[in-house]
Parts: C-alpha cells; structure tokens; sequence
C-alpha cells in the first residue's frame, strides 16, 4: 500500500519526489514497530493494520470551518489530510509548502518507519522560518484537520526559529467524525537567544489513531516552553524529544490529558541533555476515567559533556475508576557528576478523605470530583505557554468532565 | 429550634466496634463539650454523624431536626444544616476555600457574590490573609491558620449545627481566642449549635460549655455542667476508665 510509486501522485519539485521515494524505500525497510522495543512497550501497536489506512494523495476542495482561532488575534494556517489549504500572510515571518519549493530544503533523515512514513507521504511539508531578530507577535495557529475515512494522514510541520528571535505556536489536531490514521511529524529548532512558546492541541475523534512525534532542539541561551493537551483518539501517542544542544539552552515541557472509555494516551519523552548548564523540566499530569489507559515512559539523558545540567521529570495520574489503568516509567541515563536531577511519579485514585472533606462542606459528590480533578490539572493548566488560547483548552477539559457528569447521571 | 439528636449510636470499623452506644442531643444555641482520653473514638464519633466512608453503623439513629441522617451522603448532611470541623483539614492542591464556599453554596438561592464578601469580611475578622482565601485550601499553612481557615468556612456555610474536633489544636493562645470567640458568637447571634471534641479545657475557658460529657471506650459515661471540664482537667480520666473501675473493686475488698 504505501509503496515509492504511489509518492508518484503528490505534487513537488524533483529534489523533493527523490527524497520522498528515498523515504519510502527507507520505510520499508525499517522494522515494523513492536511492543517488545522499550519505546512501544505496553502500547497496543501491533493491533494497527497499516493497509487499513490508505494515504491521502489528492488535495481536498474545502474543508469546515475550525471552532477556534478564525479571529483576529492569531496567524493562522490550515491542513486539511495533510494539504496545505490557507495561511494567513505573516509579515514577520515565511510560512511556504515544501512542495512548491524549486530549491532544495535539507532535511535529517528519518530514522524510523514512521518518520519515513511521514516524510514519503506528507502532501505539503509546511515550512516555517522565523528570521534572526524577529518577534512574530500573534501566535502562528496551525489547524490540521482530516475529513476523508480510512484515510491515512501526514501532517508535517518543520520550524526553524533563527537566532534572537521569538515566536509562539499552537498546532491543533482535529477532525471530523472519521476513522482514519494520523501520523504527524513537528519539528522545531530553536536558534541561539531565541524564545519559542509551543503549545500542542489534540483534540481528535475517539476513532483516530494518533502516531505523532515532536522533535525539539534548543540552542545557545535559547528557551524553549511546550506544552501538550490531549483529549481524543483511540489509540493517541506523541513521542517529545527536547534536545538541549546549545550552553544554557532551557527546555520546559508539559502535558495535561484526560482519557475516557476505552482511549490510550501515550507519552514517550526524551529530555537530551547535550550541552552544558541546561536546564529542563517535565510536568505531565493527567485523568482517566472509565477502562482508558495511559502510558508515560520518560527518559532524561545527560551527556558526558553537560556539566551543570539541571534535570526535573514529573508525571502523575489521577485515576477515576478502578478499571483505569496508567503506566508510569520514568528513567535517568546521566554520565556526568556535576548534575542535579530528580524524577518522581505517580498514579492514584482520588483522594478520598479529600472527597469527604468538600462534601462535608456540602459540595455534591461529583462536584467535589470535578473541584479535585480540575485543582489537579491546575498546575499545568495555570502555566500553558501560549496565554491566548489557555482559557479555551481549559474549557475544553472542562467540558469533558461536565460531560462525563452528564453520563453518569 | 433544631436539633441533633443521637441515640443508642453503634458504629464499626471492618475490625472493630468503636462506638458502643452513644446517646446526646445537641440544640440550638447549646455548646457540648465532648471530653476523652486518646483512643475512646471521640473522632469516629464525629466522621460517623458526617458520614465519612468505612465505618457501619450496626444500631441506634442520629436525626438533625428530625431527619434521618443514616443512609445520607455527606453532602446531603452538610445540606441539611451539620458541619465538621477536622482534626486535621485536609489539603487539597488547586481547590480554593473561596471556590469551595462558592460550589457549596451554588445550589442555594444565596447571593454569591454576598457570599464571597462576607467571607472576604470574615478572613479579616478571624486574622486570615486574603492571598489563604484564593491558593489551595490548607496547602502550605500552618496548623493555627488551617483553624483559622475551617472557622471562616463554618461561618460563611451558615449550618444549624457544628462538630468542631480539636478546633484549639495548632492553635496558639491568640487564635484560640479570636477563633472561640467568634463561634461563640455564632452560637448566640445565629443559634448556631456546637459539638466540640476535645482534650483539654483550654478551649473551654474560651468556648463556654453548656454542658461536658465524658466519652469513655465509645459512649457517653457522664456529663454534667462546666465544672466537669474542671473536674477531668485536673483529675484525668481516671475515675472513668474501667480499669480503675477494676482497682476500685479490689480496693473495697481488701
């Protein structure tokens, strides 16, 4: 199904056929993802048939209206199944599709199957470049939407802030009530001195695959502040590396999720300590409910050469029902002494003396479940990088716990 | 004029029983004070009336103005009119003691922005700092200003009858009295009705007891007026437990 000659169907210049067929040879050569690598343990992924999916290759007339950004406030640019459809003019920085570009975009080989994948398949690689010195202003809102069903999809998203330059991002993942397989791709350089404030958004039906990668690096005195919220799809994944390679480079990175029915939210992450006095901190924090699961594997590396690296990795899950079931793993690889890092994680149930506490201040029952679930979320949701659009993600959780009360009557 | 009134009240855990028949009635306006040494269930007591999870009641009723509370949720006690003040409050990240007042209080017809302000009002007359209103209730505060915290969220709920236990606990002398003095308040100005659980008379000097019960292996062994808190403070509680009931008896033989 996903063969070099169907690359044959999407648009571009030569450079970027070749690489995109180089890719699809690559991916077939890959091995297969199994849950026996350490990176896919506890995942259901040997339940997904590829050939379900087929890839979409012609460019959609339209697509619907997004629920949210269609203001004045925000930059915004728009995917429909992976397709560049519109993006707003952006006087302070380049916002182009790969796939109209004559010259040659170098780009790191993929060094996966589904970064292969990605790359063979993606109809328009969107390329973002933020010049040395600019400040982008309104946040740049990219809203990636897939309408066709059993397509397969390959949003990718390639950033490239130069140096001393700021920028905020939200990219939102959302679609119509399709099954389909998503396999977005994000990559994001922070050049020397430069501020980035990331902020992902997936919000997809509960019939969605998600195989998502965030690729993160961080240069010289550079900060770099993600955040990820994530709410839908069956079987959701997002593998962060944040790869901290200039001298005092920061890399903060946080999560809110909530799953319920039978979801799988999965979190790999990869704090890659490179070079030296950097400093980076992880906070995923996140609610199940019904038979959802969650899985979070962390990993913080320190090379040899990063003396004075500060190193904090956080996860905790609060369980709603008993059959609610979290995988929490989090690991340290440090090869240098002159370090300070610290890991911790958790998964409980609510609090049931808290529980007897707000209810003995007449809080009902479910209020004072919804009261500890959102003071829980709190602490990530009090500090997402991109202020614009906090109050909408937080209304976004909101409304699924409300629902929830809805269900359970 | 409300009531509670407990009669005959058993209660146990999955392994043991800890109240062995507790009988008291609580009304408007009246201060009880319920006295005991460690371990005689003086705070199961209290759970059991707010109907904290993991205890049975195996006998006896406890009505508040003539309502059955047994089988209520906590919350439908609280709704009622009885409140809990806990030995130790308990923290809770991200949930504010203004936003609880104000979930508590949204299903009632109460004006809530009349409600918060009241509340803001009470925090300085109980010495609160406001910054204590807005973070996570109890998080990162001491033991006297967790007291402090509870006393304003009894005052701003408005319930017709409150169990305070070891309310003078983490309190230093001037909280103690700010504290006692405005429930005392409470009980004249509002008739509010007070069951107070604690170890030493202290609290009492401040918060005048109507009435003292001794609470001994699970129920009431005696009661009397205020010189009974006098009585225990200086003698313990010996005279109740039923080994010195036992040398007592050999003391008569010999």
């Amino acid at each position: 199904m996903y063969t070099p000659e169907l690359v044959q169907e999407l648009e571009g210049h030569g450079w970027l056929m070749d690489l995109r067929r180089q890719a699809a040879v690559n991916a077939t050569e890959f091995s297969y993802p199994s849950h026996e690598d350490e990176e896919w343990r506890y995942s259901p992924i040997e339940d997904l048939e590829l050939d379900l999916f087929t890839p979409a290759l012609t460019k959609p007339q339209s697509g619907t209206e997004m629920d949210h950004g269609k203001d004045g406030n925000f930059h915004n640019i728009s995917t429909l199944d992976g397709f560049l459809l519109s993006n707003d003019e952006v006087s302070t920085c380049d916002v182009h599709s790969a796939s109209g570009q004559k010259d040659p975009i170098e780009f790191e080989p993929p060094i996966d199957m589904l970064g292969s994948m990605n790359l063979a398949f993606s109809p328009d690689p969107v390329f973002i470049r933020v010049p040395r010195g600019s400040n982008v202003g309104k946040p740049l809102v990219i809203h990636h939407q897939w309408n066709q069903e059993g397509a397969a999809c390959f949003p990718l998203v390639h950033v490239e802030v130069e140096e001393n330059a700021e920028v905020e991002i939200v990219e939102i993942f959302h679609n119509a009530e399709v099954s389909s397989l998503v396999i977005p791709e994000t990559k994001i350089i922070v050049g020397n001195g430069s501020n980035v404030n990331y902020q992902q958004v997936q919000n997809l039906n509960q019939d969605v695959w998600q195989l998502g990668t965030l690729d993160v690096s961080v240069g010289q005195q550079a900060t770099f502040q993600g955040a990820i919220a994530a709410i839908g799809g069956a079987y959701a994944r997002l593998k962060t590396s944040c790869s901290l390679i200039g001298r005092g480079a920061s890399g903060k990175i946080s999560a809110i999720y909530h799953g319920d029915s039978n979801q799988v939210l999965d979190f790999r992450t990869h704090q890659r300590h490179i070079a030296r006095d950097t400093y980076s901190e992880l906070l995923f924090k996140g609610v199940l409910d019904d038979q959802s699961n969650s899985i979070y594997t962390g990993l913080i590396h320190v090379a040899n050469e990063a003396s004075g690296t500060n190193a904090f990795q956080t996860n905790r899950t609060l369980k709603l029902c008993d059959q609610a079931w979290a995988e929490s793993v989090p690991n340290l690889e440090i090869e240098n002494n002159d370090v300070k890092c610290s890991h911790a994680s958790t998964v409980s149930p609510v609090d049931e003396i808290q529980r007897f506490y707000l209810e003995s201040r007449g809080v009902p029952t479910f209020e004072a479940e919804k009261l500890i679930v959102h003071g829980f979320l709190q602490e990530v949701v009090s500090s997402l990088p991109v202020e614009a659009i906090n109050t909408w993600i937080a209304d976004l959780f909101n409304h699924k716990l409300n629902a929830r009360m809805a269900h359970s009557g | 004029m409300v009531d509670l009134a407990i009669k005959n009240l058993h209660a146990r855990t999955e392994s043991a029983e800890i109240l062995t028949g507790v009988n008291l009635t609580v009304r408007s306006g009246e201060v009880h004070a319920l006295m005991g040494p460690n371990g005689s269930g003086k705070s199961t007591l209290s759970h059991v009336l707010m109907g904290r999870p993991g205890y049975t009641v195996t006998q006896g009723e406890i009505t508040l103005d003539g309502e059955n509370l047994l089988g209520l949720k906590t919350w439908e006690r609280a709704k009622l009119g009885l409140f809990l003040v806990l030995q130790y409050p308990v923290e809770i990240e991200g949930v504010s003691a203004s936003k609880i007042i104000e979930v508590s209080q949204l299903s009632q017809n109460d004006d809530l922005s009349e409600v918060l302000r009241h509340a803001s009002q009470e925090a300085e007359n109980l010495g609160i700092p406001q910054d204590h209103l807005e973070r996570g209730v109890n998080l990162d505060m001491s033991g006297g200003e967790k007291k402090r915290l509870e006393t304003l969220q009894l005052v701003t709920l408005k319930p017709s009858i409150a169990v305070l236990d070891e309310l003078d606990s983490g309190l230093d002398v001037d909280g103690l009295r700010v504290v006692s003095n405005r429930v005392q308040r409470l009980t004249e100005e509002d008739g509010l009705g007070v069951l107070v659980i604690t170890h030493y008379s202290r609290l009492l000097e401040e918060l005048k007891p109507d009435y003292v019960h001794v609470f001994v292996e699970g129920k009431i062994v005696a009661s009397g007026d205020s010189s009974l808190a006098d009585e225990l403070e200086s003698d313990g509680y010996e005279k109740w437990t039923p080994s010195t009931e036992t040398s007592v008896t050999l003391g008569g033989l010999s």
